[in-house]
């Protein structure tokens, strides 16, 4: 059993608190990334598990056993450095076999696991090399094999595809889910890539300014973000966030500028529940948008400013007073710039955050995760001749 | 005007330049030379104008006492070797050369070391260990001799004091103790060096590779030889060369020391040189002689050791882009050395 529990953890560098009060629970065998913009925290957490660093306070237990004054070698764990970190001097055979040499095992043992190893990961043809002499992708593969070499309880890996291309990228990112599920091992994985995270984890762990701001599925951070930090961070393009103000007399909308963003009445009652407002942020994805060249009920006008076909979708850029808007519709969409054209959230999908503490303000009933999402076919066609986008996996291949 | 353009224009892709290819590229690019000729023309008489004549010099006998100059061949050379003392020069310079280059790499390399962690006052420390290659040659070496003075000296005072010894030690005009005693100063001056250039090299070093052997299960010890001897070795090799280099070269503190003695026990090849030139009866036939080929030995030695570097740091450079800091201290040298 190896999993990972992290206990109100707190580095500080001086007066620079890198980590803030972090608990997080890692179930043995779950795959579980930190994601979050550069500086918040994740390269720290991460070295602060692996004993690279000393814990401020808090306690990090593996396999139920603190190992907060462990040294690295002791905690049964194997990392994979953002640049590899191999012995530039030993040869591939080496850099796999020193952990086990470092650990006294025997050297035919070595041999055997050592090949085995290389075998598993297709570089035993690359043995007898210097890691100079090796492809990006290739000394990706022999860090990973030394981590795997030594067959332990947990993990740690460090941004260790940022330095692929990004089709290798893709390729290894399959590779290192895959070996996850052969290994059956608890892994714990930094990335600030939130696509990475989505495609790669059983739970994510969005992490900013040192404090983890929501941990759960993809899915669920994804459709039911628990604060604003949270819904810009996850999704590309972002999520569109609107500054304005909830107005509760008669339909329930948000204001802003002078456009009038309708609001479901359940987001409405939640926000007078939770005493929130008037000042709110009201968001909505890209997908969630439709898009009309005629007026629709529950729609806000706005100027077409610019178009990007990506091939499998098409975003539109347009403005709504003075914000920015994207939405996106099929390829065949023919919209072109300065067309004037309207926009329709669905209803289902929307959220809304408090102005002030930028937590979500979500009706326990229905959080927008839960509710069906609507029928774009149908919808659709109400809306004249313009299709909107498919229902695709929304995380997937949008980069 | 064609030159400006030429230079300005976007490097060719990257192609192997023969020796052959050399030549024609510089040819090539003769404008481009235009603005290097009026140092190169200093640098030919600063340089290499001395450097025919003493050639010249080593193949001609010349009287001391005037008259014509007349071609002897390599004789000047074999009367040089003959010398009843080139053996003991020999040995003497062989013995400073390689332990003061070692000793200074070692001393170097802890103090380097211990200034590499962030302790206390570190700057203030850096700055301490690093004054004995900045103060003057002449200084330096004036200042031991007081220290050692066998009357007079700090040294020997103490020893007395504390009564470990009875009567005073005489360093430098014992033959026994005066090498010894030589190189001591000679490694107190120069360690500095080696000990910034390491330091340069340490911090080059990525942190990353000591986190991967700490979670790899490496002690102190194996990190040690594991990470940072061979992330040094590049450094390592370009200051023992720069050491040697000004080892084999030095003059000055054993000359205002000891002069060579007493009886040639301190006497290094170049003070040798100086001494067949300036004292007693003046030689510079054969100085010259000595002088040609000590300057030959250097010459093939660096060749050499410039192939291996090469060789090395491509072969031993890091894989990641920090990982090259080691090789840009080669601009330096240990200047006042000499
Ligand atoms: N040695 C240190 N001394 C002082 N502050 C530090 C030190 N190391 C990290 N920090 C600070 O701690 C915070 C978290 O750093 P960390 O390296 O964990 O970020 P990160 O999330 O991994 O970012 P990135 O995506 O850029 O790698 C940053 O604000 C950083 O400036
Ligand atoms: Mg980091």
């Amino acid at each position: 059993m190896a999993e990972v529990v992290l206990t109100d953890v707190v580095k500080t560098y001086g007066t620079v608190i890198a980590v803030d009060n972090v608990s997080l629970t890692v179930e043995d065998g779950e795959f579980v990334t930190l994601v979050g913009p550069s500086g918040c925290g994740k390269t720290t957490t991460l070295n602060l598990i692996a004993g690279l660093l000393d814990i401020t306070s808090g306690t990090i237990a593996i396999g139920g056993r603190v190992i907060n004054d462990l040294d690295p070698k002791d905690r049964d764990i194997a990392m994979v450095f953002q640049n590899y970190a191999l012995y530039p001097h030993k040869s591939v055979y080496e850099n796999l076999a020193f952990p086990l040499k470092m650990r006294g095992e025997k050297k035919d043992e070595i041999e055997r696991k050592v090949r085995a190893a290389a075998d598993s990961l297709g570089i035993k043809e690359l043995l007898d090399r210097r890691p100079r002499e090796l492809s990006g992708g290739q000394q990706q593969r022999v860090a990973l094999g030394r981590a795997v070499v030594r067959n332990p309880q947990v993990f740690l890996m460090d941004e260790p595809l940022s330095n692929l291309d990004a089709k290798l990228r893709v390729q290894t990112r399959a590779e290192i889910k895959r070996l996850h599920r052969d290994l059956n091992a608890t892994v714990v994985y930094v990335t600030h890539d939130q696509l990475e995270a989505m495609t790669m984890s059983d739970r994510v762990a969005v992490m900013g300014g040192g404090t983890v701001h929501q941990y759960g599925t993809p899915l669920e951070v994804f459709d039911t973000p628990a604060d604003l930090f949270v819904a810009s961070f996850i999704g590309s393009p972002a999520m569109n966030i609107l500054r304005g103000t909830l107005q509760q007399d008669g339909a329930a909308s948000v204001r802003v500028g002078s456009s009038r963003w309708p609001l479901p009445q359940r987001l409405s009652t939640a926000a007078k529940a939770m005493n929130a407002g008037p000042d709110v942020a009201y968001g909505v994805r890209h997908r969630d948008l439709s898009v009309s060249r005629t007026e629709m009920p529950d729609s806000v006008h706005g100027i077409v400013y610019a178009v990007e076909p990506t091939g499998d979708i098409t975003f539109v850029h347009a403005r709504v007073g003075s914000d920015a808007i994207v939405a996106s519709v099929e390829p065949d969409v023919d919209l072109a710039p300065d067309e004037d054209v309207w926009l329709a959230p669905n209803l289902d999908r929307i959220h809304i955050f408090d102005g002030v503490t930028g937590l979500a303000i979500r009706d326990k009933i229905t959080s927008p995760g839960q509710a069906p999402r609507a029928s774009f076919a149908s919808e659709a066609m109400a809306f004249e001749d313009l299709p909107v986008a498919p229902e695709v996996p929304s995380v997937t291949g949008r980069e | 005007m064609a030159t400006a353009t030429r230079t300005l224009r976007k490097p060719d892709a990257p192609r192997a330049v023969g020796s052959a290819n050399v030549f024609k590229e510089m040819w090539n690019r003769r404008g481009d030379y235009m603005y290097v000729l009026p140092a190169l023309i200093v640098m030919g008489i600063v340089i290499f104008y001395p450097l025919i004549q003493v050639i010249w010099l080593s193949v001609h006998f010349t009287s001391p006492y005037g008259g014509p100059q007349r071609f002897v061949g390599l004789d000047n050379y074999k009367e040089a070797v003959q010398d009843e003392h080139f053996p003991i020069v020999i040995k003497n310079t062989i013995i400073w050369t390689s332990v003061s280059t070692v000793l200074a790499l070692v001393l170097g390399l802890a103090a380097a070391i211990l200034l590499a962690r962030p302790i206390r006052f570190r700057g203030f420390f850096r700055s301490v260990l690093f004054i004995p290659y900045v103060i003057g040659q002449v200084t330096a070496a004036f200042v031991w001799k007081w220290i050692f003075h066998a009357d007079f000296g700090v040294i020997s005072g103490l020893l007395v004091q504390m009564g470990i010894i009875d009567k005073p030690i005489k360093f430098i005009d014992s033959t026994s103790l005066v090498l010894p005693s030589l190189i001591v100063v000679n490694v107190w001056k120069e360690f500095p060096f080696a000990m910034i250039m390491l330091l340069a090299g340490l911090q080059a070093i990525p942190e990353q590779l000591y986190n991967a052997a700490k979670i790899d299960g490496a002690g102190r010890w194996r990190r040690f030889t594991d990470v940072t001897v061979p992330q040094l070795m590049p450094v390592i090799t370009v200051a023992s060369i720069l050491l040697i280099i000004a080892n084999v070269n030095a003059f000055t503190i054993v000359w205002v020391l000891t002069g060579g003695g007493p009886a040639y026990r301190s006497q290094i090849f170049i003070t040798h040189v100086y001494s067949q030139a300036f004292v007693g009866s003046p030689h510079f036939e054969l100085a010259s002689a000595l002088g040609v080929m000590v300057f030959f030995a250097l010459m093939i030695f660096a060749v050499f050791y410039v192939r291996l570097l090469t060789r090395q740091s491509r072969s031993n450079r890091v894989i990641q882009d920090e990982g090259e800091g080691g090789l840009m201290v080669i601009g330096s040298e240990p200047g006042n050395i000499g």
